[in-house]
């Protein structure tokens, strides 16, 4: 159990590292079509944690993606739009991809990248206090879906490709 | 690495496409259309007038087309350099001069837009579209400075805060 455990938590310190890293990069980078958006690359590392150690440990990468990403770019108000917004989008990741049978990752994904983009934009419109940006809501609502596909995509192969590795290596 | 780790393997055992994506799918294009319908192609737009620049939720400049006149607010009158030839203007957010934006509007077009900004590396205000109707803002975040169309008939409207 504690083989385990340690093995867990040195797997979940490696996702979280991997996911600050791709979001320090994915903002030094610049906006995708619409001014502060991003392609979301950090989310494979989410979900692949998800996935391959825990839904909980999930959570701890993607709150310290944010906040180490906010502190290494220097945009500390990331944290107020990204924080919220991630939790609830992958709140209902999990709970749609553990409890609903035939649903696939790459769904699951777009939908969290489309209900995070746009609460991102409403978190941002109340803050700020400047509601003429929710008529980027469309296109971000396109950009999401976009995003999601690549991202589960990628997520889909990376645990196929494993899981090939693993089927070879019990065999030898 | 999979045994170790996978609580219901059942769960990644799953091919790209499944039966429940088409709802999810279709949610959102539900979602899509709606959004598109009554934030975009329902609302009126118009053509703009003239602009203002807000800062720290106070009003330091205004600007309309018609008569091709500036109001600046007292405080900030060092602070402001306008290029009437280039369309330019420069707001700077300290003494040194080193931290600013740089707006650029468009007498025949009737437009504005963020030309140039120190605010970050990647520079996200300068990447919004021109404001040329009523229903569009730019907002630069990390210097809190706001552009916002003027409406109406085009008279200045007095500088406020």
């Amino acid at each position: 159990m504690d083989k385990f455990l340690s093995k867990k938590i040195t797997l979940t310190a490696i996702f979280a590292c991997l996911s600050a890293i791709a979001f320090t990069i994915e903002n030094l980078l610049p906006p995708f079509f619409i001014p502060g958006a991003r392609l979301g690359l950090s989310n494979v590392f989410i979900l692949l944690c998800a996935l391959l150690v825990g839904k909980n440990n999930g959570y701890f990468v993607l709150i310290i993606k944010i906040l180490i990403g906010s502190i290494v770019t220097g945009n500390y108000l990331a944290i107020i739009y990204s924080l919220p917004a991630g939790l609830i989008s992958y709140t209902v990741e999990i709970i749609v991809f553990f409890n609903v049978k035939k649903i696939s990752i790459i769904a699951v994904s777009v939908l969290g990248s489309v209900i995070n983009i746009c609460l991102q934009n409403v978190v941002f419109c109340l803050v700020t206090k400047t509601f003429e940006f929710l008529i980027y809501m469309p296109y971000l609502i396109i950009l999401g879906t976009l995003s999601g596909t690549l991202i589960g995509f990628i997520v889909f192969l990376a645990i196929k490709s494993l899981k090939k590795r693993n089927n070879l290596e019990t065999q030898n | 690495m999979l045994n170790f780790f996978v609580n219901k393997e059942d769960k990644i055992n799953k091919k790209p496409f499944e039966f429940f994506d088409i709802f999810i799918y279709v949610f959102i294009l539900v979602l899509f259309v709606f959004l598109l319908l009554f934030l975009i192609i329902l609302p009126k737009k118009d053509k703009i007038n003239g602009f203002y620049v807000v800062k720290d939720d106070k009003k330091i400049l205004t600007y309309s087309f018609k008569d091709n006149e500036f109001l600046i607010d007292d405080s900030w009158k060092n602070y402001i350099e306008i290029n009437k030839d280039d369309c330019i203007i420069n707001v700077f957010l300290n003494d040194e001069k080193t931290e600013f934006n740089v707006i650029q509007y468009d007498l025949n077009k009737k437009s504005v837009k963020m030309k140039d900004s120190t605010c970050s590396i990647s520079k996200d205000c300068t990447y919004f579209s021109p404001i040329t109707t009523n229903n569009n803002v730019i907002y630069c975040n990390p210097h809190n400075i706001k552009i916002l169309p003027i409406e109406g008939n085009g008279l200045i409207q007095p500088v406020v805060g």
